[in-house]
C-alpha cells in the first residue's frame, strides 16, 4: 500500500509542474555545452553527469519549497495523530521529491545513451559518472528537504539553499586537479584513462544516503510544537541516522580520490600507418583523424625531423600523468596535434639548456615555439580552429600558419633556419 | 462499564497556566458530547485523548493501554480516528486519495484500505465526488471529507472536534445519522451546538476552565435548568445553569454494562 500512496503523491505532487523544467535544464546542460562526447562512451557518461551541477541545487530548492509548503498546508494535524512511524511519512514525501529529480536526470542519461549508441566505440555506457551525478542530486534533495522542514519560508529557504550549494559546487565540487582541494563530486570530462574508484564511490553514495536518512529521521522532529516535548523515549531513528552520517562523513573524507587509473587495454586502437598513433578503444571516433595525422607526420621533412615510432593517448601504457601521451580534450584534435608536435620537437632537437646570453635564450625560445606552432599546423592539416584558445607564447601564429601554404622548399628553409638557431645556441 | 478512555490527574496546557488542571475522566462506548465555552479545554482534551499532545502530568489510558511513550501512543492511534478542529489537507489530492492517505497514516491493514476508503466516503455522502480535488470542494464538503478520514477503517475511538462547523442544516442532519451509525465505536463529539448533543449523544460532559462541570445524560443536563436561565431549550438552559455552578465533578460517563 505504501507504493500506492507514493504513486498518489506523485500524481498530485506540486512538483509535477516543475518536472518538465528540470528535464529542460538537464537536456540544455547536456547538449548546450558541447557535442564532443557523442560517440565516446567514457565522455558520454561524464556528459550525462554534468547536468547534476545544475539539477542538484535546483532539486535542493524544490525540496525545501515542497517541504515548507507541506508544513504550511497544516496537514500535520493528521500526521501528528498518525500511527504510521514518522520517518516513513517523511520517506513518502521525500521519495516523491526525489523521484522528480532522479527521473528528470534519467531522461538526460537515456538521451545521452541514445545519441551515442549508433556510432559509439566498443564497450558500453560508463555508469560510474552517472552514479556520481545521482549522488549529487540525492544529497542536495536531502539537504533541501531538511532545510524546508526546519523553516517555513517558501522563498528564502529554497533560494538560499540552492545558492549556497551552487557556490559550494562551483568552487569545490569538482574532482581536484593537482594541488587543488575539492569534494570530488563532479567531473567535466570523461577521459578514457581514468575510471571511478569503487571505494570512494561507495563513500559518496553512503554520504548521500545518510543525508537522506537524517532528513527523514529528524524531519518530523523539526515540526514538533515549539516548547513542547514529545512523548518520552530515545529517538533511536534520529540518533542512528546522525551516527551513520558521522561515519559517512569520515568515510567520505578518507576514501581517497574518486578517480583512479584504468587498466591498460589488451589491444589499443592504433593507426595502420607509421608512425602509429594509438588511442583508447573508446576513442574510436577519432581514429580516422589520427590516421590523417599519422600520414602528415610521416610527410614531414625526414632529414630535419625525427618522429617517435608511436604516439599514445594518455594512460595507454600505464602512465599516471600526461607525460609523453596526449589527451583528446573535449574532442579537440588540434591539441592532439600540438602534443605530437612537442614530442617530435623533443626528439629532433638538442635538449633544452640555459643559453649563455639572454638574447640567445630569447632567440632559441622563439625558434622553439615557432617550430612547434608550425609542426602543429602541419600535423593538424591547417590553421588553428577558432575553438582553441591560446598557443605558444610570443608567437605570431597567423604568420607561422601561413607558412604551411607555401611550397615545401620554402617551408623547409624556414624550418632549417629555426633548427639552426636551436642547435647553435651556446649553453651555459 | 467497559472503559474506552480513562484519564486521571491530567494536567495539560501550552504556556505557564495549564488549560486543564487535574482532570479525571472515564468514557465508555457510545456517543459522548463534549460541551463547553471557548477556552474550556475541549480541543486540548481531544488532542490529549488522540495522543497527539503528551500530558504534562497525569495518566491517559486508551482502550486499556497506558499511553506513556511514542510506541504506546502509536499503538493506540491505530484505533483512534481523530478529526482536528482546523485540519489541513493537500489541495491537489482527490477526496479518495486524501481519505486513503489518512487510512494509511492510521495503519489500516493494506488489504482493507480500498474497501474502508470507499465505505467512509459513502458514509459521508462523498462517493460521487471521490475523484474531485480537495481544493475544489466547498467548506462543508471538506469537513465531510475530514469526517470520512476520521472514521475510515472503523476505529474503536472516534474523536470529532467541532465536526459540524460549516455544514448546512441538511448536512448536519446527515452528520447526525452518520454518528448514530458508528455503532461499535466510542465517539467523543466536541461541539458548541447543544442541539447536536441532544440529537445524538447518550452522555454529555460539560467542560469549563479545564474542569468537568457536569457529566450525565442529556436529559439529566436538561433537568439542571433553573427558572430564568438563558437558552431556548431545556437542554440549553441546563447547560447554562451548569456553567454558572462552580464545583467541578469527577467525569465518569459510561453506558451501563
Amino acid at each position: 500500500m505504501t507504493g500506492r500512496i507514493l504513486l498518489a503523491e506523485l500524481r498530485h505532487s506540486s512538483l509535477r509542474w516543475a518536472w518538465p523544467v528540470l528535464v529542460a535544464i538537464d537536456l540544455f546542460a547536456l547538449f548546450g555545452r558541447s557535442d564532443h562526447w557523442i560517440g565516446v562512451w567514457s565522455e558520454t557518461g561524464a556528459a550525462a553527469q554534468v547536468p547534476a551541477f545544475y539539477l542538484g541545487p535546483a532539486m535542493a530548492a524544490l525540496a525545501a519549497w515542497t517541504a515548507a509548503r507541506r508544513r504550511r498546508e497544516n496537514a500535520g494535524g493528521w500526521m501528528d495523530a498518525a500511527a504510521r512511524p514518522a520517518p516513513l511519512m517523511e520517506c513518502v514525501h521525500l521519495g516523491t521529491t526525489l523521484a522528480h529529480g532522479v527521473t528528470a536526470y534519467g531522461v538526460g542519461v537515456i538521451a545521452a545513451v541514445a545519441v551515442t549508441l549508433p556510432g559509439g566505440g566498443p564497450h558500453f555506457f560508463w555508469p560510474g559518472y552517472v552514479l556520481l551525478g545521482l549522488v549529487v542530486i540525492v544529497l542536495c534533495t536531502g539537504v533541501g528537504h531538511a532545510v524546508g522542514r526546519a523553516g517555513t519560508s517558501l522563498v528564502a529557504a529554497p533560494l538560499g539553499t540552492a545558492l549556497v550549494l551552487f557556490v559550494l559546487f562551483s568552487f569545490f565540487g569538482f574532482v581536484p586537479q593537482g594541488a587543488e582541494w575539492g569534494l570530488g563530486l563532479m567531473v567535466v570530462s570523461g577521459y578514457p584513462d581514468v575510471v571511478t574508484a569503487a571505494g570512494p564511490m561507495l563513500a559518496r553514495s553512503a554520504l548521500a544516503l545518510a543525508v537522506v536518512l537524517v532528513a527523514v529521521a529528524v524531519g518530523r522532529g523539526l515540526r514538533s510544537t515549539p516548547g513542547r516535548p514529545g512523548w518520552p523515549g530515545v529517538p533511536v531513528a534520529a540518533l542512528a541516522a546522525c551516527g551513520f552520517l558521522a561515519v559517512s562523513v569520515v568515510g567520505f573524507a578518507t576514501a581517497g580520490p574518486v578517480l583512479q587509473q584504468r587498466g591498460v587495454p589488451d589491444e589499443p586502437l592504433c593507426t595502420s600507418h607509421e608512425p602509429r598513433v594509438c588511442l583508447w578503444p573508446e576513442s574510436r571516433k577519432y581514429l580516422e583523424e589520427a590516421e590523417l595525422m599519422s600520414r602528415r607526420v610521416a610527410a614531414l621533412p625526414a632529414d630535419l625531423f625525427t618522429s617517435p615510432a608511436a604516439f599514445h593517448e594518455t594512460g595507454l601504457r600505464g602512465e599516471t600523468t600526461m607525460g609523453s601521451g596526449f589527451y583528446i580534450r573535449e574532442g579537440e584534435m588540434w591539441e592532439v596535434a600540438t602534443s605530437l608536435a612537442i614530442r617530435i620537437q623533443e626528439v629532433s632537437t638538442p635538449p633544452h639548456c640555459d643559453a649563455v646570453t639572454f638574447d640567445e635564450d630569447e632567440k632559441r625560445w622563439a625558434a622553439d615555439m615557432e617550430l612547434i606552432s608550425w609542426l602543429t599546423a602541419r600535423i593538424a592539416g591547417g590553421g588553428k580552429p577558432p575553438t582553441v584558445n591560446g598557443g605558444p607564447p610570443g608567437v605570431d601564429e597567423k604568420a607561422v600558419h601561413s607558412i604551411i601554404t607555401e611550397p615545401e622548399e620554402v617551408q623547409v628553409a624556414w624550418a632549417e633556419e629555426r633548427l639552426a638557431t636551436i642547435r647553435d645556441t651556446r649553453c651555459v | 462499564m467497559r472503559s474506552v478512555v480513562r484519564v486521571s490527574g491530567l494536567v495539560q496546557g501550552y504556556g505557564r497556566d495549564p488549560v486543564i488542571a487535574g482532570l479525571d475522566l472515564e468514557l465508555g462506548p457510545g456517543v459522548t458530547g463534549l460541551l463547553g465555552p471557548n477556552g474550556a479545554g475541549k480541543s486540548t482534551l481531544l488532542r490529549t485523548l488522540a495522543t497527539v499532545t503528551p500530558p504534562l502530568e497525569g495518566e491517559v489510558h486508551v482502550l486499556g493501554e497506558h499511553v506513556r511513550s511514542e510506541r504506546t501512543a502509536r499503538a493506540a492511534r491505530r484505533e483512534i480516528g481523530y478529526l482536528p478542529q482546523d485540519f489541513g489537507y493537500f489541495g491537489s489530492h482527490s477526496v479518495h486519495d486524501f481519505v486513503r492517505y489518512c487510512a494509511w497514516l492510521r495503519e489500516v491493514p493494506s488489504a482493507r484500505i480500498a474497501e474502508a476508503t470507499a465505505a467512509a466516503l459513502r458514509r459521508v455522502g462523498l462517493a460521487e465526488r471521490s475523484g474531485a480535488r480537495m481544493k475544489t470542494l466547498s467548506g462543508g464538503m471538506i469537513r465531510r471529507a475530514g469526517i470520512a478520514a476520521a472514521v475510515v477503517g472503523s476505529p474503536a475511538l472516534v474523536l470529532l472536534d467541532e465536526p459540524t462547523v460549516g455544514l448546512d442544516p441538511a448536512q448536519r442532519l446527515e452528520f447526525r445519522e452518520l454518528v448514530r451509525s458508528l455503532d461499535g465505536s466510542a465517539v467523543v463529539l466536541s461541539t458548541h451546538l447543544v442541539e447536536d448533543v441532544a440529537a445524538v449523544c447518550e452522555r454529555v460532559l460539560v467542560l469549563d476552565g479545564g474542569s468537568v462541570r457536569f457529566t450525565g445524560t442529556p436529559a439529566a443536563l436538561a433537568e439542571r435548568a433553573v427558572p430564568g436561565a438563558s437558552g431556548d431549550t431545556e437542554l440549553e438552559r441546563g447547560y447554562m445553569a451548569v456553567l454558572g455552578a462552580a464545583t467541578p465533578v469527577t467525569g465518569t460517563t459510561g453506558a451501563p454494562a
